[in-house]
């Protein structure tokens, strides 16, 4: 059963990185707290109630981290660039043309300038399909507040994104 | 008659989201029909999704996550990867990438408890190779236990016939001898790489304790498609998991063999 467990857990991988890249903004960073969450979540499987969804489990176990680590560095976003680099050519390989990179790229920073809170919840909801339900038992909020920090992140995207790419840098605070 | 008071964000949000009852999203949609304003509000929120999960897209062939996948099966995580990486890359290590730069893969890594990458199942690649112990008395052990590096046995007629090769001799961290192997479809060298694998050999038996498959072997699921890089990536991080060291010379490797790997 825990073998099961642990397979389940790396088949989740993808799902868990992608989360955990929307979340901090760094695909590097999104590796080691991936790594970070796993081996917590491994010696903590006792803690894991058969029958309930694992992947909820994971993705607060993978924010926990994130929000851990990140009270340790501060967040930095793609000061390395080569990784912005390689994050450009990836962007360039799902979207030809600029139009819609820089629709990416303002999506990325506008999610960047969320207050966490909002952010992942937004991600649980857009991006992971966890219900209201899900998200407010996964990290212990009313479902109220999963709709106004849901509702509120929306809004802030859609309106960096209708602001155009140079939205959402910290300039802009006008 | 006052009019309706337009739905709140929040409700749009929940409408988008299928978490309003069948009434509240039916009076939504109803009213959507005659409001281009509010058929607006909708679409800008839905396009926030659509954006975000365009950044964000899954990606199976993320190397990173073959990475992690390897070092869950570390029973310790003392050094940090990248540090054990650099320490420890081979020639063992850099002699796969040229065989594997060709072709993409499927992956089947495993090691002993069987964790495989994405949640693959399959451990068997080619004809009676897979993950775990080897069966004695078949080709695969002998040439395991006797081959020195680069001399192939090769089985069945010439039409359709199935080569195993050495690539390499190796120790893992705890001393133990292990072995780079590759299942060729042909005679070597002019056949097709169909796996490349690694075995250790434990407690006077040899075991499988990673393989990389081609795809186009039959065996892996068509749908997975990793790049080179990934392959790469697994390889390495497979080698880096054993903790391989250099290479054995030839003059080691047949003293190892005649020593009977004692």
């Amino acid at each position: 059963m825990p073998q099961d467990v642990r397979n389940d857990i790396v088949a989740l991988l993808p799902r868990l990185f992608r989360f955990a890249h929307a979340l901090t903004g760094s695909k590097q960073e999104a590796e080691d707290v991936v790594q970070t969450a796993c081996e917590r979540a491994l010696t903590r499987l006792d803690q894991f109630t058969p029958g309930t969804r694992l992947d909820s489990w994971m993705f607060r176990i993978v924010r926990t981290v994130a929000i851990d680590r990140g009270r340790r560095e501060r967040r930095s976003v793609a000061v390395d660039p080569v990784i912005l680099g390689e994050q450009i050519v990836e962007d360039a390989r799902i979207a030809e043309g600029t139009a819609a990179r820089q629709d990416l790229d303002s999506v990325r920073r506008a999610l960047d300038e969320l207050p966490e809170q909002q952010r992942s919840v937004l991600l649980m909801v857009a991006l992971e399909g966890l219900s209201y339900q899900e998200v407010a038992d996964t990290l212990g909020i009313p479902i109220g507040t999963v709709m106004s920090r849901l509702s509120r992140a929306r809004r802030k995207l859609a309106e960096a994104v209708e602001a155009g790419p140079l939205a959402g840098q910290k300039d802009s605070d006008r | 008659m006052t009019p309706e008071p337009s739905p709140t964000d929040e409700q749009l949000s929940a409408y988008l989201d299928g978490e309003l009852d069948d009434l509240e999203a039916d009076r939504i949609e109803q009213r959507a029909a005659i409001d281009p304003d509010l058929r607006h509000r909708i679409d800008r929120l839905a396009a926030v999704d659509q954006r975000l999960r365009a950044a964000f897209p899954v990606t199976p062939e993320e190397p990173a996550l073959a990475r992690i996948a390897a070092r869950l099966n570390q029973p310790s995580n003392v050094m940090p990867f990248t540090a054990r990486r650099k320490e420890q890359r081979t020639a063992a290590a850099n002699r796969f990438v040229p065989v594997m730069m060709a072709a993409s893969l499927a992956l089947l890594i495993g090691f002993g408890g069987g964790f495989l990458s994405r949640g693959l199942q399959t451990t068997t690649v080619a004809p009676s190779i897979a993950i775990g112990p080897v069966a004695q008395d078949t080709v695969l052990a002998t040439l395991l236990e006797t081959s020195p590096t680069g001399k192939p046995v090769t089985t069945g007629a010439t039409a359709e016939a199935n080569s195993l090769v050495i690539a390499a001799t190796f120790k893992d961290r705890t001393g133990r001898p292990c072995r780079e192997f590759e299942a060729v479809r042909g005679p070597v060298p002019t056949g097709t790489v169909t796996a490349v694998g690694v075995a250790c050999r434990d407690e006077g038996r040899w075991v499988v304790r990673g393989l990389v498959a081609l795809a186009g072997d039959g065996s892996a699921p068509s749908s997975i498609t990793p790049s080179s890089n990934e392959t790469k990536d697994a390889l390495d991080a497979l080698l880096t998991a054993l903790g391989a060291t250099r290479a054995m010379t030839p003059a080691e490797e047949a003293q190892t063999i005649e020593r009977a790997w004692r």
